[in-house]
């Protein structure tokens, strides 16, 4: 900060270079013309990574396009008709919303509470080793995840109904029973997630400034006025940010589902990736598929906006 | 309104791990200890009611640390700390009576002006008309009550220091402390807060504690001044006091700009009257300084010279130099020489009576001077401390 070098910017390093001169000799001098060049090859890299995929799923949806059949048709929004009228895909939406709804609540609230804690710690060593060990969960690959999972919770052999029975408790088994299923499926989620917030909401607060606490102190601010007037203000705009992040990650829920309970039992872990999966995938009906993608993409798209217009914009922090 | 006494005060922060002990160590000059850094040594003083003090000192000297520890922000690792009579060591900030202005201003960025203004009286639950019309008060003294409903985002550097300043005023606090509060300001608004400070504290009539590294912020704004280094309070005296006196080296050329020069030299005592030798002249002290000498019954010996730039005046026969630059500031000129002895010297000039100053002292032109012995300092070659006080 202190120390007087002059600032070596893009503008002025680009125009030591000589790189200017070059460009207006390829008449590229004009700024516009200039940035657009520049951006070429990632706009046709983008375009064709992502819009045409997009542009395609939009095709598919509306037909009847299936793998093993030889024509395809156009049949207008009848996948969408269809799908609306399926009492199994409704069925997925809400489960998804429920889903989505717990295991951001619930990872947000943990991770907003580990990342306080863990900032408190005076002891610096203690908090460094908190900080890598709390990440764990988040590193493993989900696939792994779920097989330590399946294991420990699985109805024979599995360690939890070990320790329950040796406390004479109840014993469930787990990813079949209609009553555990679901919380099951949103407590991994969260175990594995938290981190995620924690890591995000941690560095956030590590940014505050410490002179406005120290000015609160002087204010007397007591801890929770501290919290409510300092903490939490200057957190918003993370804590929103990382909700919008959660939101639309766990609204796809897919690999946990499928690996641990597949949809069941009788739908009640069914998300909208799950059933997009069984009943568009699965029997190769890929206009359906398509149809049934789209509609979450746009339910994600809502929710973002959503997210974005109230909470990420115009805040003052 | 209110007497601030510290008796002895220490600050020693633990040092956690051994890495960092070697590190403070050696890239500080700070002692350490086997407790951990010492941040401030043996601070005892008493700050009168309605004083306003300055703290100054280079960076990291502990200016910050002793601030902290009035507001109680910092724990007191031992010694006493008294405000209006009453012990305050253990007693949280909030009960203090202080307010505090910070360099970074410290506003709660999600508030309004407002807000941030009765934030403390809020929480104090101060009946809201009170608080309304103290804010509006203090905002009317700070002229920003057009930005009341503002938040610290959208206002100016200048406008935020106010906000702080007004923050601290509407408390009515017995103690005002203020921590840099000018440093993140250009130099053009620095001035213009500075006088406006200058009037605050005639219209408020509180103590002050008020730290800088400026020393000419110091000199203008407090009635006492505290020089610090490295963590050790060298003098505590009025801006002309240690102007004049400095006790040691450490001082005479932290204070004043351009800083005093140092030459190496002897002092000699012949009898009740004493002289200095320095670059081959021997110049005959007055007689007001050697009695203080003889008081102080210091006899001959190896010295330091101090003399300020100002008080070194041309003349045909003295010491004999080059110039190296001059730097023309319109009424002045000054004149960075480097003598026979190989002494780098600063000469202040008034340029009113010269014809062309700038060519006169151009770079490699001989200069002639010599200085005024009633205005010498003279140091403990060894030890820096002033010889006389
Ligand atoms: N929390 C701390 N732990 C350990 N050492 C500290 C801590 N805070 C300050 N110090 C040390 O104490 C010394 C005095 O710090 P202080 O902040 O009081 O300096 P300062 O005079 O205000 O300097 P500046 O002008 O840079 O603000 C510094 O050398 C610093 O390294
Ligand atoms: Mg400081």
């Amino acid at each position: 900060m202190d120390n007087k070098r002059p600032a070596v910017t893009t503008d002025n390093y680009l125009e030591q270079s000589g790189f200017m001169k070059l460009l207006g000799r390829l008449g590229m001098r004009n700024s516009r013309s200039f940035a657009i060049t520049m951006m070429l090859p990632t706009l046709l890299f983008m375009l064709f990574m992502t819009v045409y995929p997009m542009l395609s799923t939009v095709w598919y949806s509306l037909t009847n396009f299936r793998l093993l059949k030889a024509e395809t048709d156009f049949i207008g929004i009848n996948n969408f008709i269809q799908l609306f009228s399926n009492e199994y895909f409704r069925d997925s939406i809400w489960v998804t919303v429920k889903f989505t709804l717990f295991s951001v609540f619930f990872e947000m609230l943990l991770g907003l509470l580990l990342a306080l804690y863990v900032n408190s710690i005076q002891q610096k060593m203690i908090q460094k080793t908190m900080r890598i060990t709390m990440l764990l969960p988040y590193l493993f690959p989900t696939v792994t995840v779920c097989l330590s999972w399946t294991m420990m919770l699985s109805a024979n052999y599995g360690v939890i109904n070990q320790w329950l029975n040796a406390l004479s408790l109840p014993t469930y088994n787990w990813f079949a029973d209609v009553h555990t299923a679901f919380p099951m499926l949103v407590i991994i989620d969260v175990w594995q997630n938290t981190p995620f917030v924690f890591l995000l909401i941690y560095a956030a607060l590590q940014a505050i400034p410490q002179d406005q606490y120290k000015a609160a102190k002087i204010d007397g601010a007591g801890v929770r006025n501290t919290f409510w007037y300092v903490t939490l203000p200057n957190l918003k705009t993370a804590l929103a940010l990382c909700a919008m992040l959660r939101t639309i990650d766990t609204f796809r829920i897919f690999d946990k589902v499928n690996l641990l309970t597949g949809g069941g039992p009788s739908g009640a872990t069914t998300t909208i990736s799950q059933y997009i999966y069984n009943y568009g995938i699965k029997t190769l009906k890929f206009g359906l598929g398509s149809a049934g993608a789209l509609v979450m993409t746009i339910i994600v798209l809502i929710l973002a906006s959503i997210y974005i217009k109230n909470a990420l914009r115009n805040n003052n922090g | 309104m209110a007497e601030v006494i510290l008796k002895h005060v220490k600050k020693i922060y633990p040092v956690a791990s051994r890495k960092e002990r070697e590190f403070e160590e050696t890239e500080s000059n700070l002692h350490v200890t086997n407790e951990g850094v010492v941040a401030v040594e043996d601070f005892d003083m008493t700050i009168a009611d309605r004083e306003f003090i300055v703290l100054v000192g280079p960076s990291g000297c502990g200016k910050s640390t002793t601030l902290n520890m009035i507001a109680g922000l910092e724990s007191i690792t031992s010694g006493e700390l008294y405000i209006d009579g009453v012990l305050m060591n253990n007693v949280e900030p909030q009960h203090r009576d202080i307010a505090m202005v910070f360099q970074s201003y410290a506003l709660y960025p999600h508030m309004t002006v407002y807000e941030n203004m009765s934030f403390s009286l809020k929480l104090k639950k101060v009946p809201k008309d009170e608080i309304d019309r103290r804010v509006k008060e203090a905002a009317e003294i700070l002229d920003i009550t057009q930005y009341l409903n503002r938040k610290p985002k959208d206002l100016s550097g200048g406008q935020r220091q106010r906000v702080a300043i007004g923050r601290a005023i509407v408390r009515h606090p017995k103690v005002f402390l203020m921590d840099e509060p000018l440093s993140n300001l250009d130099a053009k608004l620095r001035n213009q807060m500075r006088a406006e400070i200058i009037s605050l504290r005639h219209r408020i009539d509180t103590t002050f504690v008020y730290v800088t590294h400026d020393q000419t912020e110091a000199m203008t704004l407090g009635d006492r001044i505290v020089i610090m280094k490295e963590g050790v309070v060298q003098q505590i005296g009025t801006s002309q006091e240690v102007f004049e006196k400095p006790v040691n080296t450490f001082v005479a050329g932290f204070i004043g700009t351009p800083q005093m020069n140092f030459f190496n030299g002897e002092l000699k005592r012949e009898g009740d009257s004493y002289s200095i030798k320095t670059e081959g002249v021997e110049i005959a002290l007055s007689s007001d300084k050697c009695e203080r000498l003889i008081k102080n019954n210091i006899g001959s010996q190896k010295i330091t010279i101090g003399v300020r730039p100002e008080h070194i005046s041309l003349c045909d026969e003295g010491i004999n130099s080059k110039v190296e630059v001059s730097e023309m500031l319109g009424s002045t000129i000054h004149v960075h020489v480097s003598t026979d002895g190989n002494e780098k010297v600063i000469l202040v000039i008034q340029t009113m009576d010269l014809n062309e100053p700038t060519k006169m002292f151009a770079s490699g032109k001989p200069v002639t001077f010599t200085f005024n012995p009633k205005l010498v300092h003279l140091f403990d070659s060894e030890t820096g401390h002033n010889l006389e006080y």
